[in-house]
């Protein structure tokens, strides 16, 4: 109930924001994220499924809390898209589809620490199967990552990030 | 308090020790787990779960109302991507792990299913085209509203499933608080015992260093104020420690001593080599040959190069494999010089009464030989019918010789019981009889005194009894023979009583003589005691009876003890040990026929005039008597006839006594016929060394016709006969053996004498034959009463080696001897 009223706001932004990339993506592919250090004047980077594939890619399966049977998930590290922005410490923001959002610390992003995963199982992911884009934490590989905090990091249906150094 | 407390701790403590760490790992381990549960509380876990329940419903929400705002083609996008989301949701609801509890609750399944049915539906409409999508709209927001308490309903669900999983989580919590609680409590008590324990055990270590501490204050103590040197010395043979004793012993300060091998500092060279030696093999084997053995005595050297004896006492002392030696060592020369001193005066002391003994036993042995020949003499001359003058000199001079020959004898008994020769075998006799015929015997020289000599016995019926009948005849007869002796006139009583334990009989020569003083009690027994001249005047003796009636008491395991009164009287008590035995069978006498008491008698003698004065005292008494002049005639003779007794000689040249009466017993010649000794072998050791031969008994050379008699009626069951007095003197001789033996025998024996007379002039140095036929002549002239010519023999006999044959005497005694001889030679 907390916050009824900032939601109400946020669904209206997401509303605007969604009829702005509606409007762009009906002549090029659509942005997927888009990564914006808040309070600051550079602009925000804006990231197509080609220009995700084309950073560094990881690759690891694991199994989740909201899955059956173990996930291969492919994405980008969170570490190389901070590491594009310059960013080294801070809190970032990462919102979803529906904005809900939850606050990740940067020093989360290591190497063999979260992706930004945009294949699961092979596939890239619809909205309905959580996609098309997930905070996925290597779970299995390190069970300091299978704890509430870290799910409740593993956003998805992520859209955006907004980094407060 | 730690005696009662011993090393018990040690592994208890490991055990307490071990259990706390294990205890301490559970709490760890059982903290942990607290920690992850109160985290899962605290992080809520269901967080995640609840927030999917919710959103669920929100995306519901969100839907219904893209759907009911949706009109245009251009609202359907937002539709879509919205229907994308819910749907997302319930794709979590089917395939997470989180909703496991819902799936599997039939309830929750059936809602699934159900919501699952619908979004399939609704699905297939939002995937068709736009215009069957809006056609659609009033037909999704119909199922839509259905749907909406499905939702509703789900996230209750929710609740109670987090209701559910929180109250299982809490239960788990408790139950661990609980499990850590008690291990806490466990660890507590494990740590609280352990610090016990170890406070016990430093205690502990405490007292025992302060113990350690006093004994090594005490021990150099005793080190240093010991008396004995001693040194401590390592396993390198150099020495650690010197005390102050060691210091005066040998000479050496300590600072110069210590550090130094001991062997150079004190062993003495001729020990060095022996010293190392064993040294090296203690250090290899472990044996050792010094340590540890005790005292032992060896030499040792000061810083002087004095060498003095010392007694050493060596142990070893190892702690691990740390080896020292203690020494302790005592300078004993003083004592080795006054040990030597004092054994050098005992040796002296001993020879000399070695020396004295001797003496007497061979001057008295000495004695008897002769003074039996003047007895046995007496007796002879009193049977030729002599005036009554001189027979009554002959009774003077026979009382004269039977008091020396008794004298003599006590000293050769005196010597014969110092010597410790068993006296003689236990035998079963008549204690009543025995007695009474002693008291028998006595009482004619009592009446002779005017004393009333009487006895009376008191044995309980038991008079048979097991012990030594001759020696407590004699013990007897000096007690009543010395009551009489110093009983002027009164009474002499004798007791005998047998005390109440049955084994004990209590003997009590009473007398009412002139007694003891009481400052003589104590000596009366002792060796050659005469008391006062008075008491000498009054009787003769040689002052060894009582010391010999003692030692015989003694050596019967009894006791004797003396009261008396001067002037009143003594009494005189001896208890022996003779129990009761039972009467012996009567003796077999089958074999012994007797001829009015006449006997067979066989005598084995070499000497030819013994054997033929022998021969005919025994048979002036009747007897049949058979004389040989050796051992192996005797064997033949007893092979050819029957006896009833064999006197045999010990020594004879060839076959002696021994083997002869070997011989005989091995060729069963005489079985059933006692052999009697005859030996001029007084010592003791020779008559336990004949009667273990097989000797019934042994006599002493020369006999008497009173002992020949007894061992006669004892031995051959005959005797007895009254015997007419025999006479002794060359016309004794001559009557005895008949004129023409007896004169034969003289000229033999003048001839001998003669031709030893040559000999001795012609050769330089005496030879062993020389000897012997003195011996032998001696013997003769004894019996002869030729008592220089005996005497002169004897010198020869005995003279030195290389010295000068005593010839003078000899030629002297012969010259006299002839004279006497002469008229005898000629019928």
């Amino acid at each position: 109930m907390r916050g009824m009223i900032a939601r109400v706001a946020a669904l209206a932004i997401v509303v605007f924001t969604a009829c702005a990339a509606a409007v762009s993506a009906s002549e090029e592919a659509p942005v997927l994220l888009s990564v914006r250090i808040a309070d600051g004047d550079a602009p925000a980077a804006q990231y197509t499924i080609d220009d995700l594939r084309a950073l560094t890619q990881v690759t690891f399966e694991t199994e989740t809390i909201w899955t059956s049977g173990p996930q291969q998930f492919t994405g980008v590290p969170l570490a190389v898209l901070m590491e594009r922005m310059g960013v080294s410490s801070g809190q970032l923001v990462a919102h979803a589809v529906n904005d809900y959002s939850v606050e990740i610390p940067v020093s989360d992003a290591v190497e063999g620490g979260p992706i930004v995963a945009f294949e699961r199982n092979g596939a890239e992911m619809s909205l309905r199967n959580k996609g098309p884009l997930w905070v996925v934490y290597p779970y299995d590989s390190n069970p300091a990552y299978r704890t509430e905090e870290v799910y409740s990091r593993s956003i998805w249906q992520l859209d955006r990030i907004v980094i407060r150094q | 308090m730690f005696r009662g407390f011993p090393i018990m701790p040690r592994w208890v403590l490991a055990l307490v020790l071990a259990l706390a760490a294990a205890l301490a790992a559970q709490s760890v381990r059982l903290g942990h787990q607290v920690l992850q549960q109160l985290e899962g509380l605290s992080t809520a876990a269901t967080d995640n779960m609840q927030w999917n329940l919710s959103q669920a419903e929100v995306e519901h929400l969100k839907l219904e109302t893209a759907v009911l705002t949706a009109q245009r083609p251009d609202d359907l996008p937002k539709l879509r991507r919205q229907f994308d989301i819910y749907y997302s949701r319930i794709a979590t609801f089917r395939e997470s792990p989180l909703f496991e509890g819902l799936r599997r609750s039939p309830a929750g399944a059936a809602l699934l299913q159900q919501m699952t049915g619908r979004l399939e539906r609704m699905a297939a409409a939002v995937d068709s085209s736009d215009q069957s999508l809006i056609a659609s709209l009033p037909d999704l927001a119909a199922e839509l509203q259905q749907n909406s308490g499905d939702v509703r309903e789900l996230a209750l669900f929710g609740v109670v499933l987090q209701v559910a999983d929180s109250k299982d989580k809490r239960l788990k919590l408790f139950s661990i608080l609980a499990r850590l609680g008690w291990v806490v409590l466990a660890l507590v008590l494990a740590l609280a015992l352990a610090t016990l324990l170890l406070g016990r055990l430093y205690r502990k270590g405490r007292q025992l260093a302060m113990d350690r501490s006093r004994a090594a204050a005490r021990m150099e103590a005793m080190i240093a104020s010991s008396l004995d040197a001693i040194l401590v010395v390592g396993a390198d043979g150099r020495i650690q420690a010197f005390n102050g004793a060691a210091e005066t012993v040998f000479g050496y300060k300590s600072e110069e001593a210590i550090g130094q091998p001991m062997v150079n500092l004190i062993v003495p060279d001729h020990l060095q080599e022996a010293h190392k030696v064993g040294m090296q093999r203690f250090l290899q084997t472990g044996e050792a040959r010094v340590a540890g053995k005790g005292r032992l005595q060896m030499e040792a050297r000061r810083k002087s190069g004095e060498l003095f004896p010392v007694e050493l006492s060596v142990s070893v002392s190892q702690s691990g494999t740390d080896i020292v030696f203690v020494s302790f060592l005592r300078d004993i020369s003083d004592r080795i010089a006054a040990e030597k001193q004092l054994r050098r005066a005992r040796d002296e002391a001993l020879a000399g009464e070695q020396a004295k003994q001797n003496l007497l036993t061979v001057m008295s042995h000495e004695m008897r030989t002769p003074l039996t020949g003047v007895l046995g003499a007496i007796e002879l001359i009193e049977n030729t019918g002599p005036t009554p003058e001189q027979r009554r000199y002959l009774q003077a001079m026979r009382v004269s010789g039977e008091l020396l020959l008794h004298h003599v004898n006590d000293v050769l008994e005196l010597s014969r019981l110092e010597s410790g020769a068993a006296s003689e075998k236990l035998r079963i006799f008549d204690l009543e009889e025995l007695v009474g015929s002693l008291v028998e015997s006595q009482q004619a020289s009592a009446q002779g005194r005017g004393i009333d000599l009487s006895l009376h016995c008191s044995l309980n019926g038991k008079k048979i009894v097991a012990g030594r009948p001759r020696a407590v005849q004699q013990v007897l007869l000096n007690l009543i023979g010395n009551a009489l002796k110093f009983t002027g006139e009164g009474a002499v009583s004798v007791d005998v009583m047998r005390l109440p334990d049955g084994k004990t009989v209590e003997f009590h020569v009473a007398d009412t003589g002139q007694g003891i003083a009481p400052e003589d009690l104590e000596r009366i027994f002792e060796d050659f005691i005469m008391l006062d001249a008075s008491y000498g005047r009054g009787s003769e003796g040689t002052g060894l009876g009582l010391s010999i009636t003692k030692r015989l008491v003694r050596a019967m395991g009894g006791t004797i003890s003396c009261e008396s009164e001067l002037g009143e009287g003594s009494l005189f008590s001896i208890s022996l040990p003779l129990p009761a035995a039972k009467a012996p069978p009567p003796r077999a006498e089958k074999d012994r026929p007797k001829q009015n008491g006449a006997c067979r008698l066989l005598i084995a003698e070499d000497n030819d005039i013994n054997r033929e004065l022998l021969a005919t005292m025994l048979r002036q008494e009747g007897h049949q008597v058979t004389a040989v002049p050796g051992g192996r005639e005797a064997v033949q003779a007893a092979g050819e006839g029957v006896f009833d007794l064999i006197l045999m000689d010990i020594s004879m040249p060839q076959v002696d006594g021994i083997e002869a009466l070997r011989r005989i017993r091995a060729q069963k010649l005489a079985d059933g016929t006692d052999i009697v000794a005859l030996t001029a072998h007084a010592a003791a050791e020779d008559h336990a060394r004949i009667l273990e031969a097989g000797f019934a008994e042994v006599l002493t050379k020369p006999a008497n016709k009173a002992g020949l008699a007894d061992v006669i009626a004892r031995r051959a069951g005959g005797g007895g006969k009254a015997l007419p007095r025999a006479e002794s003197d060359i016309q004794q001789f001559f009557d005895a053996l008949g004129q023409e033996k007896a004169r034969v025998f003289l000229q033999a024996f003048c001839k001998e004498v003669k031709q030893l007379q040559e000999e001795l002039g012609d050769c330089a140095a005496l030879e062993e034959d020389h000897r012997k036929e003195a011996h032998r002549l001696a013997g003769s002239a004894a019996v002869l009463g030729l008592p220089d010519l005996r005497a002169a023999m004897l010198a020869i006999e005995t003279a030195n080696e290389d010295a000068e044959p005593p010839l003078a005497p000899f030629l002297q005694a012969w010259a006299n001897a002839e004279a006497v001889l002469a008229p005898h030679l000629q019928p």
